[in-house]
């Protein structure tokens, strides 16, 4: 017989600046059986994306200490095949001309911010269904 | 300028917020309401909108929180929780409440929560940061400790109907099959928790949050 399925959890990883964020990430998507791995700037995200394949990774944009957009060109690049994981916005500012241009730089979405979760499971719902995930 | 409702019915809060916005003039003067209901009649959300909510004083958290959201989908709260109670926080914050501070807050804290959810960020008071951080450590031990015991899909579910005191047979019909069966499992379970008795799988089961 199999073992169970709750044992095997998708990882998230979340890119974030500040604590704080980072942990009420970690504490709401843990809830929904999700195991979250934290990266408090570009260099700790591409590290961890290159030690392991996740689910998704969620990008803070709105912090002054880097550029949320800098961090997905850098995964794409330095982190192989692993680095092809989809990569999703947070960002306080929603609107369309701002998709676009994170979809430009090859971001599957845009979750805002103050973080909600059920807008994040409903987004990676939709990366399942649409195929954009690995 | 950032708008503040307060959604409570106890005067003191009112008071302290009202004194705290009179001092900064990038708060509109405070609006206030006893409940969610008086809010969504009187369309209360402005641009820039911020709620502060006695989450204790709401009838139903879930509920109104809900409608709340539902009502005003881009608006941002701010919950007042006991800090005894972090599991009404974390459950505030799961309903989408950006930022929590105490039944004790001050000018300081008011201000610092405000100011970081209304530019997107999240806040916790650090006496309520402090408990919801330990209780996550605790539940991760409890996961740890429940994926070590490697339950099977059917002793996970058996697990969970002992849990809610339902009998061999009513499991048995639940799952399609038959009570020996199911008392296999049982017996199984009780070998992986180092148990004797059902009680003691459903006090074990519920310690390891499964």
């Amino acid at each position: 017989m199999k073992s169970v399925n709750h044992h095997i959890e998708p990882n998230l990883l979340v890119v974030d600046n500040d604590p704080t964020n980072r942990m009420v990430v970690r504490l709401l998507m843990t809830r929904r059986g999700f195991h979250v791995t934290e990266a408090s700037d570009a260099e700790e995200a591409t590290t961890k994306v290159n030690e392991r394949l996740f689910f998704a990774v969620l990008v803070d944009l709105s912090t002054p200490d880097f550029d949320g957009l800098e961090v997905t060109t850098l995964i794409r690049e330095r982190c192989g095949s692993n680095g092809q994981v989809p990569i999703i916005a947070l960002s306080a500012q929603s609107n369309k001309n701002n998709l676009d241009l994170y979809k430009s730089v090859g971001m599957a979405g845009q979750i805002s911010k103050p973080f909600d979760p059920v807008e994040a499971c409903s987004l990676l719902s939709l990366l399942c269904v649409t195929g954009q995930h690995h | 300028m950032i708008n503040v409702s307060l959604i409570s019915n106890k005067t003191l809060y009112a008071i302290g917020v009202e004194k705290f916005l009179s001092t900064r003039n990038d708060f509109a003067p405070l609006q206030l309401y006893t409940n969610v209901m008086e809010v969504i009649r009187h369309e209360a959300s402005k641009p820039n909108e911020l709620f502060l909510i006695d989450v204790p004083s709401l009838g139903s958290t879930i509920k109104d929180l809900l409608k709340l959201r539902e009502t005003y989908p881009d608006c941002k709260m701010i919950g007042i929780c006991n800090h005894r109670n972090k599991d009404l926080a974390v459950e505030a914050l799961d309903l989408g409440v950006a930022g929590i501070i105490s039944e004790k807050f001050e000018e300081r804290e008011f201000f610092h929560a405000c100011d970081r959810v209304s530019s997107g960020d999240n806040f916790i008071q650090q006496c309520i940061l402090s408990e919801v951080v330990s209780r996550m450590r605790i539940q991760k031990k409890a996961r740890d400790e429940a994926k070590g015991l490697r339950l099977t899909q059917r002793e996970l579910q058996v697990t969970k109907y002992l849990t809610e005191g339902l009998s061999n047979k009513i499991i048995a019909d639940n799952l399609s099959l038959s009570e020996s069966t199911i008392k296999h499992y049982i017996s199984t379970v009780k070998e992986k928790f180092g148990v004797t008795s059902r009680v003691e799988i459903a006090l074990k089961a519920s310690c390891l949050e499964i």
